[in-house]
């Protein structure tokens, strides 16, 4: 066992863990944060994906330890401080950028290093920097719709939703 | 995964003394060696993880005008520091994988697991760049020894990467979708003294020189001088993505476009 | 806020010895309304099965299950439109496992007609139809009837409640029922004033409720608009709750490793997983292992240690030998003959097209993996699942646990990703029997993904052998024959231990029943004999018939050398107008010029023709057209 400590959505957390304990696994079971969805495991779905110091990484491929002195944001963190959605949640829920809603934590949190990263993506942009994230409901459409129009982009262009 | 504890050295020279220690291993970024660790088909007793190795952390020049990379630095750090100086090498690194991995994989990681479809080998036999140890310096063209062998010693670990910057160069990558890897990538550069052709994802003996295309490429740097070449099927990878013939003919219309992208 | 523990707190058994027996049903039975399985508790009211109404607002018990489709919201939405509840007083839940829940549309389906062309006769025998479903406890999400089914009930829950609200108001406020309106969760009276739905929780308990009418369509407010969907801010923000996020003290995980031929052990040894850390029990389900560990991963090892010598399959090993399994089919009696339009084997001057086609087995790989926690306390059991059909579930699970279905509590959470996968009930089934071992310790058991790939109930692999004639530039003859496994016969068996008789008309939809007027049209459909698991998928067999017959098309229209949108459209009209001006629409939306093939797979993608009564619910609309991206 080793001890980590981290600020998990702003809060400091200690805790003692095994060695070969996953960052998802430390968040969903040690910490209860559900929200980080574990789909494949082997890195491939993206369901996992949380930000460690401010860049996107799929908690599933990453051991909790290594994330010992880091800032760590979930899903969980992500709405505004009044509780309101933030502006890419809003965007998901204006433009129906979910169904099922098991993709969507990681969609969120892609997207929010996506638009940190470049502010005003093209669409092929946002597509593409989806690679990492698998949808098997909406067919990405609406999700990419979402993510442009929380980048305060005009998607009327962008078919149908 | 089997029980193991995990180090987290500061220094190289603190990794070293701890990659000693019985069924030690190195972990990079982690983006290939966990999901095989979860697959039991490693079994550590510790992982020496490199993440926090300040040292072997950036991108830089030096003093010969070499591109030195530290062997702990990112993909994503890669394609975002290198583009003002190697556009070739960033625009790979830009590629591998998705923005997740980016984020976690490392150019050491990556070579030294050799995987036969990985990006970076080809990059670093096309461009013959010397691989920095803890002990020593190894050319590419001795580095490489087939696929997930390398001319690493048990406990050895990779520091740096430097890679002579050359004229033009690209790396043109056709993706198995599923695992972003290559099915056939080829990098092309091209120096003052000749051009070097490195392909991944196509050899069962992985990443390899195509000297014809090197010696055409040096007379004539166009896709034109391709036309008389073929690449022999024979040794290639066959699996339910592409037959042999497929990749051996990926081999040729990839190094095409990688010449015509060239800057 | 309710909760399902709370308002579940009888169940009722009813029919299923009759079932087992394969028993006519008597007609008394069927009429007679399922029984609410939900009890008001103090200041608590329950209208109907499908409303609750509390000092903390309305919930609506949702009948069917939130998967992704949003069926939860348009439930709601169709309660809310009659009740008058303002859409943010409303939660939803989903039921218990109970009659009252049962699916009419579900069984209608299967009926062999084209539903494009449906009369008044043919609706009310498939209505007449569905009503077995009330008897069997058809509880099921599936088959794209859910709207269907709730259409009129749901708004008929709440037009009732409604006007109860108004009977105790009048009641209160000393005037006549009539003299009210309803509105945002309130009744007003003429004076002005407003008495909240939540303060009327108490006096309407009492009341009968009325049936009344259903408001006309030109008074919706809420119906046929877009509307936030009630699951939306917990999934953004991950707060929702999926089976795999139950958190229960002293909780132990568990992964199961079954034979992936589908038959039992020959021998097994569990030493190595046995001396693992933290592995508490390995446990021999006849057909393969589970483990028990202190998490996941370590019960996913434990499980790849065992050393198990799997029996062979009763199917062929490779799939060359169920292809040929398959193409077998093509050689026995018809199962159906659902289109024959003309006379195929009629001499037809023209150019002759032949094609074969094959499509393989795929699996539904839900996003979230296969997963249920569940508790067993020697005479009860609690099982949280994602799950498409709670009333199977809670029977399958209570008979492995040796206990009656009333003691059993179903928790059918959100499922991430269902798609048919989930309306199986082995996944839950596999729970229970882990639980039962380990009285006392609730087990969350999750499947590894390579498990979910080699047990899954696939959409069948399918054959299709077709033969056309053009002439003149139009197709005058389609033979068509498909064969595969018959999913809906596999199901039956499955979930009600028998096969329907007569024709399956699932195997050929997609096919059969397309709007394409050809003069000489037949679509029969072989039933393979292979004892692959296959189950019901998105779309199901029009997944694989929509592309071997709009394939075919494609091949008559280059063989006729005509434009293929407009060959369909000359089909189209010559069968069913609206489905011809679907064409025409979509023609027009992604910009159609021709046989220009980049712009078709650019912008126009697959046009496919939906059933429409059965998809959208409304009777007398035309086809819907999807356009996927």
């Amino acid at each position: 066992m080793a001890s980590v400590a981290m600020v998990v959505n702003g809060k400091s957390i200690t805790r003692e863990v095994e060695g070969r304990t996953l960052l998802v696994d430390f968040l969903r079971d040690d910490l209860r944060l559900t929200g980080t969805h574990v789909g494949c495991d082997t890195s491939q779905c993206g369901a996992c994906v949380v930000h460690v110091n401010g860049q996107s990484v799929k908690a599933c491929a990453m051991f909790a330890i290594e994330a010992d002195g880091a800032e760590v944001a979930t899903i969980e963190g992500q709405a505004n401080k009044d509780g309101s959605l933030n502006v890419i949640q809003q965007a998901f829920q204006d433009h129906h950028g979910l169904q099922c809603g098991f993709c969507t934590p990681g969609m969120v949190m892609t997207a929010a290093a996506l638009l940190k990263e470049n502010p005003k993506p093209t669409e092929a942009e946002v597509r593409s920097y989806l690679e990492g994230n698998i949808c098997r409901c909406t067919g990405y459409h609406n999700i990419v719709k979402a993510i442009m129009a929380a980048s305060g982009q005009d998607v009327t262009a962008i078919a149908a939703e | 995964m089997y029980a193991f504890e995990i180090e987290r050295p500061g220094t190289i020279a603190d990794a070293v003394k701890a990659l000693q220690s019985d069924g030690a291993q190195a972990l990079g970024g982690g983006q290939t060696l966990i999901p095989t660790l979860k697959a039991r088909l490693a079994a550590p007793d510790v992982l020496v993880s490199l993440s926090a190795i300040g040292e072997m952390q950036g991108v830089c020049l030096s003093d010969d005008g070499a591109l030195c990379i530290g062997a702990a630095t990112t993909h994503a750090t890669v394609a975002r520091d290198a583009a003002a100086h190697f556009a070739g090498l960033a625009h790979l690194a830009s590629h591998i994988g998705d923005p997740a991995v980016r984020n976690r994989g490392t150019i050491g990681g990556s070579l030294a697991n050799n995987d036969p479809a990985a990006c970076y080998p080809a990059a670093v036999l096309g461009t013959g760049a010397t691989i920095i140890t803890n002990a020593r310096q190894i050319a590419a063209d001795d580095y490489f020894q087939g696929m997930f062998t390398t001319a690493l010693d048990e406990g050895e670990v990779i520091t740096e990467v430097r890679f002579p910057i050359p004229q033009k160069s690209h790396y043109m990558k056709f993706v198995q979708p599923a695992s972003r890897f290559a099915l056939v990538g080829v990098f092309v550069a091209k120096y003052a003294d000749g051009v070097r052709v490195a392909v991944t994802g196509a050899s069962e003996e992985g990443v390899f020189r195509w000297h014809e295309a090197e010696a055409a490429l040096s007379a004539d740097f166009s896709p034109k001088a391709l036309d008389a070449l073929s690449v022999d099927a024979d040794g290639m990878i066959g699996d339910l993505h592409g037959t042999p013939d497929y990749r051996a003919h990926l081999v040729k219309v990839m190094t095409g476009r990688a010449v015509t992208a060239a800057t | 806020m309710a909760n399902i523990r709370k308002i579940a707190r009888r169940t009722f058994l009813i029919g299923s010895a009759a079932i087992a027996g394969g028993v006519a049903f008597g007609v008394y039975q069927l009429r007679k309304d399922a029984p609410n399985p939900l009890v008001a508790g103090a200041g608590e009211a329950v209208l109907t099965p499908f409303i609750l109404l509390n000092q903390d607002g309305v919930t609506v018990i949702a009948p069917r299950a939130e998967m992704g489709q949003g069926v939860q919201t348009t439930l709601a939405a169709l309660v809310a439109e009659e009740m008058d509840v303002a859409w943010a007083d409303i939660t939803v839940l989903h039921g218990p496992p109970a009659q009252a829940y049962y699916n009419q549309a579900l069984l209608g389906i299967a009926l062999p007609f084209r539903h494009y062309a449906d009369t008044d006769f043919r609706h009310s025998l498939r209505q007449g139809i569905g009503q077995i479903g009330k008897l069997l406890h058809l509880q099921v999400t599936g088959g794209s009837t859910s709207m269907k089914d709730g259409y009129e009930r749901m708004r008929h829950a709440g037009a009732s409640a409604r006007e109860a609200l108004k009977l105790a108001a009048a009641a209160q406020l000393g005037v006549a029922a009539s003299d009210l309106r309803t509105a945002d969760s309130h009744v007003i009276a003429p004076d002005g004033t407003r008495i909240a739905y939540t303060a009327l929780a108490e006096a309407v308990r009492d009341i009968d409720l009325p049936d009344v009418e259903l408001r006309p369509r030109s008074e919706w407010k809420y119906l046929g608009k877009s509307m936030p969907r009630v699951d939306m801010l917990a999934k953004a923000t991950g707060t929702a709750q999926f089976a795999g996020d139950v958190q229960i003290e002293g909780m132990q995980f568990a992964t199961v490793r079954i034979n992936p031929k589908r038959a039992g052990m020959v021998s097994y040894d569990d030493t190595a997983a046995r001396t693992m850390d933290g592995v508490t029990a390995v446990i021999d389900l006849g057909d393969g292992i589970a483990v028990v560990a202190s998490n996941t991963w370590l019960a996913m090892q434990a499980a790849q240690a065992v050393d198990i010598v799997w029996q062979d399959a009763a199917y062929p090993a490779e799939t060359a030998g169920m292809m040929a399994a398959i193409a077998a089919a093509f050689d026995l009696e018809p199962n159906s003959t659902v289109r024959d339009d003309g006379d195929v084997t009629a001499a037809i001057e023209g150019t002759e097209i032949v094609a074969e086609y094959t499509v393989p087995f795929l699996a539904h790989a839900t996003m979230e993996p296969m997963n249920a926690t569940a508790l067993f306390t020697g005479d009860r059991l609690e099982i949280w699942t994602g799950n498409q059909a709670p009333v199977m579930t809670r029977d399958k699970c209570a008979a492995v646990a040796g206990i009656a279905p009333e003691a059993v509590t179903v928790h059918t959470t959100l499922m991430g990703g269902g798609f048919g996968r989930r309306a199986e009930t082995d996944y839950s089934v596999q729970a229970t029997r882990i639980a039962a071992a380990l009285p006392g310790t609730p087990i969350r058991m999750t499947w590894t993904r390579e498990e979910d790939m080699r047990h899954d109930f696939y959409r069948p692999a399918a054959m299709a052998r077709f033969r056309g004639v053009v002439a003149d530039g139009a197709a005058q003859l389609i033979d068509g024959q498909i064969a595969a496994p018959s999913v809906f016969q596999q199901s039956s068996f499955r979930q009600m231990g028998q096969v329907p008789p007569g024709p399956d008309r699932a195997h050929v939809e997609g096919a059969a029943d397309q709007p394409y007027g050809v003069p000489n049209f037949r679509i029969t459909g072989h039933l393979a004999d292979l004892a692959v698991p296959v189950g019901f998928w998105r779309s199901v067999a029009a997944s694989f018939n929509g592309f071997f017959l709009d394939t075919f098309i494609d091949e008559m229209a280059h063989a006729a050398g005509t434009d293929p949108l407009q060959f369909r459209l000359a089909l189209a009209e010559r069968e069913h107008a609206p489905s011809a001006g679907v064409i025409r629409a979509v023609g027009e939306m992604c910009g159609w010029t021709g046989r220009n093939t980049r712009q078709y797979r650019a912008r126009c993608g697959v046009l496919s023709f939906l059933r429409d009564r059965h998809r959208t619910g409304g009777r007398g609309r035309g086809h819907r057209a999807r356009h996927p991206h």
